[in-house]
């Protein structure tokens, strides 16, 4: 064999070579395809804000963005977990997505969820204390104990006309003192009472209109919060 | 080399271009043009934790493993809450707290590495004490 048929033989086997891995690949592209048509379920994904930030997780699995505002994906069945969060805001839903199925999902973004916090709650005539005799530090300690009281409450109003100091003799040498109060958690009506001996220390305790004890800072877990 | 050749190269690689083009069609149709996600295997924990963690260059999430790591992962009454805490590439670690709500995991607070003691405060008293003693708390300045 002469070296120009050799040449021509080896180009002829490169050409073949070329054309067998394209095929191949594309042949792969098309079977994957199909695999992935029938063994995955799509989810079509809108959120509420066209700024929120999609992603999706599973147990066990790493998380995924699929988007902004919106987004389609097709996954494997299985159980996820979508998000779609913005700075303040966020929506998680949980979704079962099943073989050749379509699911849709709407995200409605909501503040974020939070522990109940006294930082969530508004505080009104509490300076009725300080008029009455309570030490700031003893204002802020009745606030914290309201808080741990109703820890759910929107607002927790003193009655400043209801502020009034306990039963004290002047004449003796008892150190206790006490301020009786009406406190209003969401519309309620609660009687309160703070007992202190000096201007640090306050024991706080609230009851029921009908004198049932509901808490005790002293114990704060004897007593129940209104909200049980 | 010869003027054949190079035509019947060219012929070749154009037929070979338009095979793998129409490949790419036929996949866009069969998937009906919805791409395909492939979540990558991690601990149990990993896809609510980055869920829950900002998004590194706003498009994608923090990845376990690769951009941060959990441990003392602990769950308490039966599996309602979990604290984690998560440890950055830098060595910054945070603590994670997430509740269950209808087996949907919500962040509750953090990822932080203090808190106020009003947040602490209303946390189940077995969760309050594991945070407690891994976190600073404060009294903010009003």
């Amino acid at each position: 064999m002469n070296p120009s048929t050799n040449a021509r033989s080896g180009r002829e086997n490169l050409i073949w070579l070329v054309i067998s891995l394209v095929v191949f690949g594309c042949f792969y592209i098309i079977v994957t395809a199909y695999l992935d048509r029938i063994n995955t379920g799509v989810l079509d994904i809108v959120a509420s804000k066209d700024a929120a930030l999609i992603s999706v997780s599973s147990t066990g699995s790493q998380a995924s963005v699929l988007g902004t505002g919106s987004a389609s994906a097709r996954l494997k069945p299985g159980t996820y977990r979508v998000v779609a969060t913005t700075s303040d805001r966020e929506a998680i839903k949980i979704i079962k997505i099943y073989k050749q199925q379509r699911s849709s999902l709407r995200l409605l973004l909501e503040p974020s969820a939070r522990v109940p916090s006294v930082d969530n709650i508004e505080f009104e005539g509490l300076n009725s204390l300080v008029d009455a005799g309570l030490s700031v530090s003893q204002v802020n300690y009745v606030h914290d104990g309201l808080g741990a009281f109703a820890p759910s409450a929107k607002k927790i109003s003193i009655i400043s006309s209801s502020v009034q100091p306990g039963p004290h003799d002047p004449n003796s040498s008892d150190p206790n003192f006490s301020l009786n109060f009406t406190v209003v958690v969401d519309g309620k009506n609660y009687r309160a009472s703070a007992y202190y001996t000096d201007l640090e220390n306050v024991h706080l305790v609230v009851s029921s209109s009908a004198g049932a004890l509901l808490y005790d800072s002293a114990k704060p877990t004897a007593a129940s919060a209104p909200n049980d | 080399m010869d003027r054949k050749i190079i035509k019947r190269l060219v012929l070749i690689s154009v037929l070979l271009l338009g095979l793998v083009g129409a490949s790419l069609v036929v996949k866009a149709v069969l998937l009906n043009r919805v791409q395909v996600i492939r979540l990558a295997p991690a601990s149990s924990l990993a896809g609510v934790v980055s869920q829950s963690l900002s998004p590194v260059e706003s498009s994608n999430l923090p990845q376990e493993g690769e951009d941060y790591t959990l441990s003392r992962t602990r769950y308490f009454y039966n599996k309602d809450w979990v604290v984690s805490v998560i440890q950055t590439k830098a060595g910054d670690k945070t603590v994670l707290v997430l509740q269950s709500k209808d087996g949907v995991y919500y962040p509750v607070l953090g990822p932080g590495s203090a808190f106020p003691q009003s947040s602490l405060q209303n946390l189940p008293q077995g969760v309050k004490q594991y945070v407690t003693d891994m976190v600073a708390s404060y009294e903010p300045l009003d």
